[in-house]
């Protein structure tokens, strides 16, 4: 084999390594990429901050429950707005800079400030009325109960 | 079967790309250790007339598992996000969150008091405060004549 074919070899494989690596991270990641819109009445926001966000998921299932979780670092549980329509579950949020934080200046901001939704695609109905939500070390943890009609039933004999 | 390290790459281009960029505010990273990190925080740096204040994304760390120092004005964030045993079955529909290693490293200006520093995390946010230390008085160093 010539030194070109060679390097014309290795550079195919470059290229096909690229872009398989790309379609495997915009598989994984393009849902959670998220734009954060920044407040309107944020003026006083000292940075002009990243405007968009990565909000990691995961969603698992089991024989009952559908369970969600999604990281979402710096906010307050009341922060959150998630409702389910249609089997999807829309989850909206807003994260704001502390008040006192508004002082000084920012070397670096990474981190997205800002109104987001999220809109994750259910894989069947669930009962959102028994619907619970958790949020823990910055991470939302939804238990989404399957509806009824879909979860294996017990029958008994009497 | 190939082992695709997207994130990875990915990580290491936007190390790349910070530390290029960060050049500007004389806040050099330090090399990363690249190949022994799965991911990486986004961060705030901010600074006003007392204190630095560095804010760091870390959800679902356990607070435990989050080790900061500050040696030699380097300030190094690293941990890691450990799996849930639960979360290994493979029932997963979806899955975007990476466990594992996490490190960061910043260059502060000297004049920090690196005794002082706080460090808590909150909703997944670590916070970390250095204290400024008072200007140290300039020193003048007299030149003997020969």
């Amino acid at each position: 084999m010539s030194t070109l074919d060679r390097l014309t070899n290795n550079f195919r494989d470059t290229v096909d390594y690229l872009a398989d690596g790309w379609q495997e991270l915009w598989n994984r990641a393009r849902n959670s990429i998220t734009h954060f819109t920044p407040h309107s009445d944020s003026s006083d926001n000292p940075a002009n901050t990243n405007s968009w966000g990565v909000l990691s998921s995961e969603l698992r299932e089991t024989e009952n429950e559908i369970e969600v979780l999604m990281e979402a670092p710096g906010m307050s549980s009341k922060d959150f707005d998630i409702r389910v329509e249609q089997q999807l579950l829309h989850i909206r949020g807003s994260k704001q800079f502390a008040a006192d934080r508004t002082e000084g200046h920012y070397h670096i901001t990474e981190r997205a400030y800002g109104s987001f939704e999220r809109v994750i695609p259910l894989p069947c109905e669930v009962d959102e009325g028994e619907a619970k939500a958790t949020y823990t070390r910055g991470v939302l943890e939804l238990v989404l109960p399957k509806h009824k009609a879909l979860q294996p039933r017990k029958i008994r004999v009497g | 079967m190939r082992q695709l390290t997207p994130f990875s790459s990915i990580n290491d281009i936007h190390n790349e790309l910070s530390r290029v960029f960060d050049n500007r505010y004389g806040l050099a990273k330090e090399p990363v250790a690249y190949t022994t990190t799965n991911w990486t925080p986004q961060v705030d740096i901010k600074e006003d007339e007392t204190e630095f204040i560095v804010l760091a994304d870390v959800p679902g760390v356990d607070p435990k598992d989050v080790d900061v120092t500050l040696h030699n004005s380097v300030l190094t964030i690293k941990g890691e996000r450990s799996s849930d045993t639960e979360s290994e079955s493979d029932n997963f529909k979806r899955r975007e969150r990476i466990r594992g290693r996490f490190f960061r490293q910043f260059t502060l200006p000297t004049s920090t008091d690196e005794d002082a520093i706080k460090a808590k995390a909150v909703n997944g946010v670590l916070e970390i405060v250095i204290p400024k230390s008072a200007k140290p008085t300039p020193v003048s160093i007299a030149v003997e004549g020969e």
